[in-house]
């Protein structure tokens, strides 16, 4: 696979647009989001836009082919927004997904939701519990990747949500069994439960579905998983899970893990081990940085776990872009993020410059100027370096 | 034997819906409140014979962030994820100059304790708050022993409910490192709240192992209570040397599943456990957080140890 210096990507979600989301929740549509369709749909230069605004304008009560046009058409647009960017690498914002946990979730056999817990404020989500031996009826990216790739002629690259981080934000009331309280090998019996559950979920789900897209011809694949630190004791138990995700895969696609809002260092140096299985380490930084522009260590506050990734054979996934806020980083601020990386990495064709993380809490307009000032200022970080 | 829900307690399905519809301005707020209010009758009606009562803590979104209400200087920052867990909580930014703000205090009181006027000062309930290391691990700007003043005064102002108990959370203990000197400020802090509090205190610890040092720190606090998760710690290590003159909240709800607990299998925990404390110094508790599981399902769980016991 031809790589260039300093690729550009996305991780995976974007917002979804008001009509996409009423047609599926059954609210009715107005005026508003009919208008924001054709906006969007003119700016985006959708060919076909007529017949999405015919079929939003009934508001309601949409057939199941209405719903299923307007799920091709959001997967359309987002597609069609990321390539106006100017991004080397992009996927469609994941528009077919309702998020990153529900959806894989909703596709695997063994479990049921129970209930909303909350994540924090007064956000909640559904959370799951594994009933059963976690497996899966029919695979569930194919279809998605299959569509995408026949709809944009850029390389794509598939977010699916990794073992360890299903199995952290479910509930287990198959492997645990009726654990007593208080026994005397309360902790190592949970364990070895929890264990259990996340081969399962890595041998008997991802792997085969990673194997699917590969055989499919898919270039890149991205593992997401943000709960990979969240028990620091269980680093191991996350590496182990990836190798078996991947298996035999290691080489036939382009691998990548994106893990965010963590403490990294707890992932060293166990994380070396997955050199040659793992093509792509991707981490969130913009978070944490400085707005001010500068290539120092002064500046560039949140860049230090650089120096972890400096001697191993990965490709540095940079976040660049603050994913929480609407702040839009200048391309220079880009510039200088990737610069300041660069002289870490040395190797240009070991960075890939990207957002911290899926763009689905920003509106498009901010997501859009993020995404271009990201390619804009990759392409003055490689003026400055001599590259292209 | 008795039964203690100490903690936030999740709320309902039809409460978190209002709750996102009042977010996005579907409903007014006196709609949120009643449903809120009916909620929280829900669980007292299910804590019927319980020593204390849980108010639930509807309105708190995490232990800490209420309390930028009644100190002055302080505010909210950014989120942080709650040790283990896949929930967040915002650390609070206070400023050496922070204070207990009086003024605001009864309000406050009628809001973040009471549940919308449902309980009154002269119930049983439980008033949660974070113990120091917790609550420096989520705040920024004070050094521990100011942590521990300004808490002492919090917890004054707020305690004088004749009949409740001053419930502590601490699952730094187990988790994080805390050197002799901040166990000795908690100890100080303990034995001068002790001296000045008419009402019970108790410290719960949930979802890491104590080792013997933490274990050794925890009995020779001032505290009339501790909560252990079980889950996390053997009974034979916790129940060696027990004070037997503190009562113990035994987390045997577990908070990581949504399985309900065999009954026998906490039916034998019991016994085993009468043969270290009399029962009357048992209370069978959750080993963490109860709103990270669904509401129906933690409602099911307390119903099951109702029948245990």
């Amino acid at each position: 696979m031809k790589l260039k210096p300093l690729m550009t990507h996305e991780i995976g979600s974007l917002a979804k647009p008001s009509w996409r989301v009423k047609a599926f929740s059954g609210t009715p549509l107005n005026d508003h989001d009919i208008h924001e369709a054709k906006k969007w749909g003119e700016r985006l230069r959708i060919s076909d836009l007529d017949s999405l605004i015919e079929i939003l304008s009934k508001k309601e009560g949409f057939s199941p082919a209405d719903k299923e046009a307007i799920l091709s058409f959001a997967s359309l647009f987002a597609t069609r927004l990321m390539e106006s960017t100017g991004l080397d690498i992009l996927w469609d914002g994941e528009q077919h997904r309702v998020e990153m946990y529900e959806y894989p979730i909703r596709q695997m056999t063994g479990f049921l939701f129970r209930g909303h817990v909350r994540s924090f404020d007064n956000k909640y989500y559904r959370k799951a519990s594994c009933v059963d031996k976690p497996g899966f009826s029919r695979l569930f990216h194919v279809k998605e990747y299959e569509q995408i790739s026949s709809i944009t002629q850029h390389r794509v690259k598939i977010p699916v949500t990794g073992a360890y981080t299903l199995v952290d934000w479910s509930f287990d009331e198959y492997y645990i069994g009726a654990i007593s309280p208080g026994e005397a090998a309360v902790r190592e019996s949970l364990h070895h439960a929890r264990s259990c559950f996340l081969t399962d979920v890595a041998k008997n789900v991802i792997y085969p579905n990673l194997q699917a897209l590969c055989d499919r011809g898919a270039p890149f694949l991205q593992v997401d998983e943000p709960a990979a630190t969240t028990k620091r004791g269980e680093i191991p138990e996350f590496i182990s899970s990836l190798k078996t995700s991947i298996g035999d895969l290691a080489g036939k696609a382009f691998f990548s893990t994106h893990i965010c809002f963590s403490d990294y260092t707890l992932l060293f140096p166990q994380l070396l081990e997955l050199e040659g299985i793992l093509d792509e380490v991707h981490f969130e930084y913009a978070n944490r940085d400085t707005k001010e522009l500068g290539v120092s260590a002064a500046k560039r506050t949140s860049y230090g776990i650089l120096e972890h990734l400096r001697n191993t054979r990965f490709v540095v996934g940079l976040g660049v872009l603050d994913v929480h806020t609407d702040f839009i980083e200048s391309k220079e601020l880009v510039r200088d993020r990737i610069l300041y990386a660069c002289e870490i990495i040395k190797d240009p064709y070991r960075l890939f410059i990207a957002p911290d993380c899926g763009l689905r809490t920003r509106s498009w307009d901010v997501a859009h100027a993020k995404l271009c000032n990201l390619v804009e200022g990759r392409n003055l970080a490689a003026a400055a370096l001599g590259i292209s | 034997m008795k039964i203690i829900l100490p903690g936030p307690y999740p709320r309902s399905e039809r409460q978190i819906q209002a709750t996102r519809h009042f977010d996005r301005s579907r409903v007014s707020e006196d709609d949120l409140v009643k449903v809120r209010f009916e909620d929280a009758r829900v669980l007292k009606e299910l804590q019927q014979g319980f020593p204390y009562l849980s108010t639930a803590m509807f309105h708190w979104q995490d232990l800490m962030r209420p309390l930028v209400g009644i100190i002055s200087e302080a505010r909210v920052s950014h989120l942080k994820r709650f040790f283990e867990t896949n929930s967040f909580w915002r650390v609070l930014e206070f400023q050496l100059s922070s204070r207990l703000n009086p003024e605001d205090l009864q309000s406050w009181i009628d809001t973040y304790l009471l549940a919308d006027g449902l309980y009154t000062v002269q119930e049983p309930i439980i008033i949660n708050l974070p113990f120091l290391f917790t609550f420096r691990e989520y705040s920024t700007g004070l050094h521990l022993d100011a942590i521990a003043s300004l808490l002492e005064k919090i917890c004054h102002a707020v305690s004088k409910l004749p009949k409740g108990v001053l419930c502590f959370h601490e699952p730094a203990l187990g988790c994080r490192a805390i050197s002799e000197e901040d166990k000795r400020v908690a100890t100080r802090f303990v034995e001068k709240l002790k001296g000045d509090l008419s009402i019970p205190v108790f410290i719960q610890t949930f979802y890491s192992p104590l080792e013997v040092a933490d274990r050794s720190f925890l009995y020779d606090l001032a505290v009339d209570g501790i909560g252990i998760d079980f889950y996390a710690n053997t009974l034979e290590d916790i129940m060696k040397h027990f004070p037997d003159s503190k009562v113990l909240l035994a987390g045997v709800i577990s908070t990581h599943t949504t399985r309900v607990e065999n009954p026998e299998k906490i039916g034998n925990f019991v016994e085993k456990m009468k043969k270290f404390l009399p029962e009357e110094k048992i209370y069978l508790s959750v080993n963490g957080v109860a709103e990270l599981i669904p509401r129906e399902v933690m409602d099911d769980k307390v119903r099951n140890l109702r029948m245990v016991i």
